[in-house]
């Protein structure tokens, strides 16, 4: 349930401060149409945060809301411009399969749906870790065989996949 | 009941994560299975970080892997410009490469030839045709009563007539014809190539005898290539011809060969016959390079660029190589 009091702190937080949000978004992103997506997006995360989470406090204040929204807003930025390079490569690879082997629409769509959720997983990786756990989990090369095209140890492999694994678990909802 | 009771922490995550690479490891004993059987009953927390480590191998077994290689392993960062860019493309360019997979006969895979890409096969048909089939390429072969039909589906073709038993004059004679999407190409005792541009043309180029092209809707209009010919043509029309050189048929003999070529055209050829993305790096694009590489192994070919020009290969993944500025 929605406190009625921190629905009033988002409501302010929205009328002193949404329009400052989309002048800030238009001006990172270049264009108007995405910035009030993201704008939206970033109040929409703001009340839908978890229950036990300080904005759904009984009078919940914020000292810097400017400072405070800047940080939602260039996570959202940043899932976006990961979305958008994820589509970007899904669609170079589509137009490199010769026409016989393309997959049907819809089944294009399930896989960038899987895509997109594994790419958001293993955004905080570390390149390396990253490309290791790809390897062995996707491609399923041994790590003797990873271990000599990263120019790392088998061992820092073993601990790279697993690392990279154990994140994605945590993350996982 | 407090929010986080049921949530998987870093440490239950990280032991899950260690069953399941045991379990996929193929080295897990029966006793290693009990183990984990006992885990998972210990805790809720448990048993929910090993469902999790379920879903997440399930959908990575489910995804194409070649696909999801280039996809998920693409270099990390893009500049905001190159994403701009991108976020006009994909406005602009889904829906064309898109609708060409749509209309396209989803017959590739029932060919009667093809290859796959990097491989480049030789085929003999039962009147002594020779037909050389490129990378990523699928043919259909239709002989009749009375004409001997190559139906190219993908790609590109390497076709040499048979010496002709029976005269072209003689009530007899077959003529051997290729089809593309754009039109038919009529041999006339001849050796010559054909393909399908991604620009969604036809070229031919002829090196032996003569070809007359036959643009698909337009019956009544046709042009004669002659040996040392080429040209590009569409359902309608047939541009002027150009001067072809031997050197367009060296894939047949797997070699590309290159005279003076821009470094981001040689790259881009070579990446026709590799599986996955070779990228060349603009600002090394204008680069020269001369010489006759074997197609049988790409990699190797581009892993001698670095001893002929100030590169160097990144591989990113197997599916996933830049060509970059050497640094010095």
């Amino acid at each position: 349930m929605p406190d009625p009091v921190s629905h009033l702190s988002v409501e302010t937080l929205y009328c002193d401060h949404h329009g400052w949000l989309q002048t800030y978004l238009r001006r990172k992103l270049g264009n108007s149409f995405d910035a009030a997506e993201l704008a939206h997006d970033t109040f929409v995360r703001i009340l839908s945060a978890p229950a036990h989470t300080p904005e759904k406090q009984v009078g919940w204040r914020l000292s810097e809301p400017r400072a405070y929204l800047t940080v939602i807003a260039k996570r959202l930025v940043s899932n976006f411009y990961r979305r958008r390079s994820l589509e970007q490569a899904y669609i170079d690879v589509l137009t490199t399969i010769p026409p016989p082997a393309a997959p049907s629409e819809e089944y294009r769509l399930i896989i960038l749906e899987s895509l997109h959720e594994i790419d958001a997983l293993l955004d905080s990786l570390a390149p390396k870790s990253r490309a290791a756990f790809l390897m062995a989990q996707l491609e399923g090369l041994p790590y003797a065989e990873i271990a000599k095209r990263l120019a790392v140890s088998e061992r820092t492999i073993k601990r790279y996949v697993t690392d990279a694994l154990a994140r994605c678990i945590l993350l996982m909802a | 009941m407090n929010a986080s009771d049921s949530a998987v922490n870093a440490t239950v995550a990280r032991k899950a994560a260690e069953w399941f690479l045991l379990m996929r490891s193929g080295r897990a004993s029966p006793t290693d299975e009990a183990r984990l059987d006992a885990w998972r009953a210990t805790d809720i927390k448990h048993e929910l970080a090993w469902q999790r480590a379920l879903r997440l191998g399930d959908m990575l077994e489910h995804l194409p892997r070649s696909m999801a290689m280039q996809v998920l392993g693409r270099p990390a960062r893009m500049e905001r410009r190159t994403v701009i860019k991108t976020a006009l493309a994909l406005l602009i360019a889904p829906p064309v490469a898109w609708l060409a997979w749509r209309t396209l006969p989803a017959t590739g895979w029932l060919a009667d030839y093809r290859t796959a890409t990097g491989e480049v096969q030789e085929v003999r048909l039962a009147d002594g045709t020779r037909i050389v089939l490129n990378t990523a390429s699928a043919i259909d072969v239709a002989y009749s009563a009375t004409e001997r039909l190559i139906r190219l589906q993908a790609g590109e073709i390497l076709v040499e007539t048979a010496a002709d038993a029976v005269p072209s004059t003689d009530p007899n004679y077959r003529a051997l014809m290729v089809e593309t999407r754009h039109g038919r190409l009529i041999a006339l005792g001849t050796r010559f190539l054909a393909k399908e541009r991604d620009s969604g043309r036809s070229h031919v180029a002829v090196f032996a005898g003569a070809v007359e092209i036959h643009p698909r809707l337009d019956g009544g209009h046709r042009a004669t290539l002659l040996a040392g010919e080429q040209a590009d043509f569409s359902d309608q029309a047939i541009d002027s011809p150009t001067t072809a050189t031997t050197q367009a048929e060296d894939w047949s003999r797997g070699v590309l060969r290159a005279r003076n070529m821009r470094l981001a055209d040689f790259v881009a050829e070579l990446g026709r016959y590799r599986l996955g993305v070779v990228r060349c790096d603009p600002a090394i694009a204008d680069l020269r390079i001369s010489g006759a590489f074997q197609l049988r192994d790409t990699g190797a070919v581009l892993d001698s660029l670095p001893h002929a020009l100030p590169v160097v290969i990144h591989y990113r993944t197997r599916y996933w190589v830049t060509v970059e500025p050497a640094t010095t």
